[in-house]
């Protein structure tokens, strides 16, 4: 699909496209096809058909050395586990399906509203929303109740916000209001195709030989929440499996989790690392792959050792036994029948990794993982929400964590956000003064300023300094227009409950508290419609027209509003990043400029975080020309059209104001980190240091460093960093953030970590852990995570111990049966050995076992070394582990053989025989 | 709603994003909880666990301990196997020089059998009850191809399987197109030399009386082991329609003239079919009951031991001994287990002195050191 052409109210035209229609189907399998596509699925997974080749070996009868329910007994009991998992996964699946596809809406068919099943509506269909009802399709937005064609949404669904967004018609369908001229409403929509961007859209309208540009700010999205909006018309473009929820929602596939992999790695032989839960590599594949080719190699190498031996047994014993025990029939040569015990040791010798491992695995894991969701104190009080371990797969690795990244704001700091300082025209305002005007030491705060004259006011907001209040009383117009663009130029909802009781929805939290700043000092913004803001500037309503709002984002770093006064004059405003703005200013103000940049590093020493705001007054033409452009590249794609923003900024402006919000208590660890050596690189050297000549040269930089801090970087180059670690570092990451900018970051990182806090939940879906504190990462790595690493090395030497010295009895007893693949022991004892015998201890210990007390390993960070160095699980240790169950395995057998091979009991009857054997 | 919002999630700027992305949701994130999470000790892993820490005080005891308790048992395990008198003739005849040379090439179906008598003397008098052993060397029957092939429903006296033997039984299933019984190779090898004991006394030869009931495990002769059942006793007409295994002489139901140890439940082919588990082993054959208690069972002097040579082992290097031996309250004679018991107490005791010692020497030094860390 190219392009996508939908025309409203035409079914016939749009159904020669074959478009999707807006049924969603999330289940996997129905009844007929469960058992077959599932048992497919299952067998993909290599260990799976591992241990069907291995069936399927023993059902041969010249090979069989064990029973054939050996294997089929733990190997149908993890498929039907399995199984019974996913059919009931799919059940609901096909629960929610039904559900959804039955939800009613109304549907404008033929001039009248209809009651229509979502899975009915098609593409091109006109359909009505009402408040708090969900979008049941992708929508053009073409009118609502609301002046303007505006209406509000809630995207919580779709990407965690749970502020609300506002959509707009365009102009010409916002007249619309009725069903009979939206019944003759034939517009066609060409647009792009399905795609997974829910920020991005672009289309065009075509209308009475008009064309009008389409972007996201028109669209409903499927998954969204109508709200404080009576009602809404819109046109379906994009319908169920289209959508862009469903293009995001990821596959319903067999997940593959880092166990399998293990088993892949150990039946291909791959060495090297295998790749865990998240993408890039882990260790808990270095931990458990690097000696499973040993093993496979090991039991390769067995097998051969017992098939020469068996050859030759048979060359120089067997041919001269064959009076008593004559060659299968088929065996003509000591060669051949030596190849089919290699087959039968492969069998016998297979218990050194039988499936109860794979399984006991994933039990000591989720056993892991719910320790650390029932941790009392990983749990938040005041959010009311425990730590949640995502994954179950990555728990070893937290222990074994050598590089954190950690981001700032909002996860070092908790993002409270409050207005504290600012500079206005060269003068600094927002110091703490005692009574004497000196400045004050933290911790005897005078009163704060009062803000009763303003019934407007905010009576959580509390600024120290009242000079800044007195300029406003004196009219200060510097001040004033300092206040006025904070009120106008951001783009918080209002909401106002009763009269005077206004609450604000900020997208961000310095906006939220920059606005609720000028509302106290008398700017109140009290409402917005798309084309005007209603502002009180000191208890006069003055509503202002609102030309254009150019949206914050990563790139620009900047906002700005383009208003008309009542007085009729246009002017810009514009916040954003001091490198930014102090680069587009007019060069008259050097000196302001010079005076305002000393004030922002004096802040910023402070730990403040600092913006820079700026106006520049348009002429008239100026605007309509270039509000002519804009409009014009509006149906064009994206990058020509952010070019000319910026041309239009650039013309520079007047005087730069300032100001700043104090970020809340930095925890102990940034302060650690101000400590000792830091690396501080932003984000524009950053970018020359991650160019592929110099990466490698600034990671050893950043490596003899005790710390590097990366400032005023994109989510991209957050990911870079985090990449370039992982490759040419063999450790294990650890990236932690709050925000929808962490995500990459967090999903490159071996382990991710969320932090459930102000900024929307996007970062905790990505992530493999979350919390809602940064402290808790302390308890996450050095408690949760070094008992998770000692306990799996612990159990994964105590398994292989223990199945060593179980099954290397065979190898002993392979030189007293001629290498015939004899057993030693019966086949129940073979087959319950790992399932029931020895399940109890192994998983006891792999699930509970500390070796020192919580309160030890938070007192002694020395602790957790041994994981980052891989010590409890290399190959040394594996070997030794080896050792030790070959060691056991000869007392087992050498003792009994000693004591049983002449022995009788005390009736005379031998006790030599195979069975007491 | 129900949509799986698997992984919604745009970052505002940064676009790529390495790799499939798959790894997290491991659980359904959608119901979030909000609960408290228990305070119980076993959520809260405060469960009571108990730790052994080695140090001199509990290691040293526990090595005398053991040493002090093994070492006696050691040696009276020892004492009581050497007290176990034993006997033993190899009468394999690849010696020239051996009565039984002239034997060494039998075949099965000799007849009649070939003979040869080998004369020995005893040192010292065996005074309680003498068990004879035959003893073969390198008969694989822990070989797997061996071992499996038998089939035990028929040995039980499964009627369906007296007459349609088990597939594992193969080649010696059936011969000429009729089932054997009993089937496979086990039964098939099964020892047939016979063995007789006589006391030479002023060259007169004594027979000795060799008891053959009571030779099996009590199990064996009584559960596993069953005749065919049908109308009558007359074995000979129950396994009708069955054929004799390829080497034996005479079919199944001949194996005894009492109908109580005949057929399948012949004590020698019971013991037999328990097949050994090393590739040396030797089979309990007959019991020398003590006659009274003023005399020794076998006294010191002069026997001889006739036999009938029909099992030939020449042809794969197998050796066939005869063996007599008493039993003590422990079996048969086993020194193996008494020199382990004293070697692994005086391991222990040896260890403990040389810790001692060393605790001695060196142990004041840092004993502060223990706990830190």
């Amino acid at each position: 699909e190219e392009e996508r052409r939908v025309r409203a109210n035409a079914r016939e035209y749009n159904e020669k496209f074959q478009y999707a229609s807006n049924c969603i189907k999330t289940s996997k399998y129905n009844i007929v096809t469960f058992l077959p596509v599932n048992l497919f699925e299952q067998f993909q997974e290599v260990a799976n058909t591992y241990f069907l080749f291995l069936l399927i070996l023993q059902l041969i009868p010249q090979i069989s050395s064990l029973s054939w329910f050996t294997t089929i007994v733990p190997l149908v009991l993890v498929l039907t586990i399995t199984a019974v998992k996913d059919a009931t996964d799919d059940y609901f699946r096909h629960k929610s399906d039904n559900q959804v596809n039955n939800r009613q809406s109304q549907v404008l068919i033929g001039g009248v509203l209809r009651q229509e099943q979502w899975m009915n509506v098609r593409v091109g269909d006109i359909i009505k929303l009402e408040n708090n009802q969900f979008v049941a399709a992708d929508l053009l937005l073409l009118c609502s109740s609301e002046p303007h064609g505006l209406c509000y949404i809630e995207t919580a669904e779709l990407d965690g916000e749970t502020n609300m967004k506002v959509r707009q018609a365009i102009p010409v369908t916002s007249e619309l209001g009725d069903t009979s001229k939206l019944a003759r409403f034939d517009g066609e929509v060409i647009c792009e195709p399905p795609n997974n961007k829910l920020d991005k859209f672009g289309g065009t309208l075509y209308w009475k030989e008009n064309k009008y540009p389409l972007s996201n700010q028109n669209m409903l999205l499927r998954g969204c929440v109508l709200r404080n909006t009576e009602w809404c018309f819109g046109l379906v473009i994009f319908a169920g499996p289209d959508t862009k929820l469903m293009q995001n929602s990821g596959r319903t596939k067999f997940k593959r989790t880092s166990i399998d992999r293990l088993m892949n790695t150990l039946v291909l032989w791959v060495c090297g690392r295998w790749i865990p839960g998240i993408p890039g590599s882990g260790p808990v594949g270095a931990l458990m792959s690097s000696p499973c080719p040993q093993i496979f190699g090991f039991l390769v190498c067995m097998g051969v050792i017992l098939a020469i031996g068996n050859a030759i047994w048979e060359h120089e014993v067997g041919v001269c036994f064959q009076i008593y025990l004559p060659w299968d029939e088929g065996v003509h040569s000591a060669f051949f029948s030596g190849f089919l015990s290699f087959w039968s040791y492969i069998i016998i010798l297979n218990t050194v990794v039988p499936i109860s491992l794979y399984v006991s695995v994933e039990v000591i894991r989720l056993g892991h993982s719910y320790f650390i969701n029932w941790d009392k104190k990983m749990y938040c009080a005041k959010r009311r929400t425990p730590a949640e371990a995502r994954t179950t797969t990555l728990n070893e690795e937290l222990g074994q964590v050598e590089y954190i990244f950690s981001d700032k704001t909002g996860t070092l700091t908790q993002n409270i956000m409050v207005f504290s300082k600012c500079s206005v025209n060269g003068h600094s305002y927002g110091d703490v003064q005692d009574m004497l005007g000196h400045k004050a030491e933290l911790g005897e705060r005078p009163e704060p300023v009062d803000f009763s004259f303003n019934p407007l006011a905010d009576p959580r907001f509390q600024f120290w300094d009242p000079s800044l209040l007195e300029a406003v009383k004196l009219g200060d117009p510097h001040v004033h227009e300092f206040f006025r663009l904070l009120s106008l130029c951001h783009t918080v909802m209002s909401e106002e409950k009763s009269e005077g009781e206004l609450y604000y929805k900020a997208q961000s939290p310095d906006e939220g508290a920059l606005v609720t700043a000028a509302r106290n000092f008398g700017f109140v913004f009290r409402s917005r419609t798309p084309k005007t803001i209603t502002v009180h500037e000191l208890g006069r309503a003055i509503t202002y027209q609102l030309l254009a709002i150019l949206d914050f984002n990563n790139i620009r770093k900047r906002m700005s509003v383009i208003v008309r006064n009542p007085e009729g004059k246009i002017r810009l405003y514009c916040k954003g990043a001091d490198t930014i703005l102090l680069e587009r200013l007019h060069p008259v103000n050097q000196d302001l400029t010079n005076v305002t940049t000393d004030h922002l590093n004096e802040y910023a020493g402070e730990g403040l975080r600092t913006l820079v705001l700026a106006y520049k007054d348009l002429e008239e033409s100026y605007y309509e020309d270039w509000s002519e452009r804009l409009h014009r590249a509006g149906s064009a794609p994206e990058a020509p059209r952010e070019k000319m923003m910026d041309a239009s900024r650039s013309m520079g402006n007047g005087f730069s104001y300032q100001e700043k919000l104090s970020s809340s208590k930095l925890t102990s660890v940034l302060e650690a980190i101000a400590g000792e050596y830091a690396l501080v690189i932003n984000g524009h050297s950053l970018a020359h240091a991650l160019e592929a000549d110099m990466e490698v040269e600034f990671l050893e930089t950043a490596c003899a460093c005790k710390a590097v801090i990366c400032c005023r970087v994109t989510p991209l180059q957050k990911a870079q960093v985090v990449e370039l670690v992982k490759k040419y570092k063999k450790a294990v990451t650890l990236a932690i953030g709050d925000g929808a900018n962490d995500v990459s970051m967090i999903k490159t990182a071996h382990i991710g970590v969320g932090i459930s806090g102000q900024e929307g939940i996007q970062a905790v879906l990505a992530s493999d852990y979350s919390f809602s504190q940064f402290k808790f990462l302390q308890r996450l790595l050095l408690v949760h995570g070094r008992w998770s690493y000692l306990r799996m090395c612990k159990f994964l030497c105590y398994f292989f111990y223990k199945n060593f010295a179980f099954t290397m009895v065979h190898f002993w007893f392979g030189f007293f049966c001629g290498f015939s693949a004899q057993t030693v022991y019966d086949q129940y004892f073979i087959t319950l050995y790992n399932i029931v015998y020895t399940s109890l201890p192994v998983l006891a210990m792999g699930v509970f076992d500390q070796d020192v007390p919580e309160q030890r390993s938070m007192e002694y960070p020395k602790l957790y070394e041994p994981g980052q160095l891989n010590l409890l699980f290399n190959k040394r240790e594996f070997f030794i582990c080896i050792a030790q169950g070959i060691y056991t395995s000869v007392l087992m057998f050498f003792i009994p053989y000693g004591v049983f091979a002449d022995a009788t009991r005390d009736d005379g009857a031998q006790l030599a025989d195979y069975q007491s054997f | 709603d129900g949509h799986p919002s698997g992984g919604v999630g745009v970052p505002g700027g940064g676009g790529a994003v390495g790799g499939g992305g798959g790894g997290g949701g491991g659980g359904g994130g959608g119901a979030v909880k909000t609960r408290k999470p228990d305070n119980t000790a076993f959520k809260q892993q405060r469960l009571p666990a108990w730790q052994p820490i080695l140090t001199a005080g509990t290691v040293l005891p526990a090595f005398f301990i053991i040493g002090l308790i093994f070492i006696p048992i050691g040696i009276g395990i020892f004492v009581t196997s050497n007290n176990i008198r034993e006997y033993e003739i190899d009468y394999t005849g690849t010696e020239p020089s051996s009565p039984c040379n002239k034997c060494l090439n039998v075949s099965w179906d000799s007849m009649p059998p070939c003979t040869c008598t080998i004369n020995f003397t005893l040192e010292h008098s065996f005074e309680s009850n003498v068990f004879m052993y035959y003893g073969l060397s390198n008969f694989y029957q822990n070989h797997r191809r061996y071992v499996k092939s038998r089939d035990d429903s028929q040995l039980n006296g499964d009627n369906g399987s007296l007459l349609n033997p088990s597939k594992e039984c193969e080649p010696y299933r059936t011969n000429e197109d009729k089932p054997i019984a009993p089937c496979g190779a086990i039964a098939n090898s099964m020892f047939n030399d016979t063995l007789e004991l006589y006391r030479i006394d002023n060259d007169t030869r004594t027979p000795i009386t060799l008891i053959k009931k009571g030779i099996a495990w009590w199990t064996d002769k009584n559960v596993k082991f069953r005749n065919p059942t049908g109308d009558g006793n007359n074995l000979t007409a129950l396994f009708q329609g069955t054929t004799k295994p390829v080497n034996w002489p005479k079919p199944v139901y001949m194996l005894d003239s009492e109908p109580d140890n005949n057929g399948f439940i012949n004590e020698d082919f019971i013991v037999w079919m328990r097949t050994a588990a090393l590739p040396t082993f030797r089979k309990l054959y007959r019991l020398i009951e003590r006659k009274n208690n003023l005399q020794p069972t076998l006294q010191a002097g002069k026997y001889s031991l006739d036999i009938a040579y029909n099992y030939p082992v020449h042809s794969f290097d197998g050796r066939k001994r005869m063996i007599l031996s008493t039993i003590s309250w422990m079996g048969g004679k086993n020194p193996f287990l008494g020199i382990a018991y004293i070697t692994v107490g005086s391991i222990c005791f040896f260890l403990g002195v040389v810790l001692l010692i060393i605790h001695h020497k060196y142990g004041n030094r840092n004993t502060s050191a223990d706990i830190p860390n």
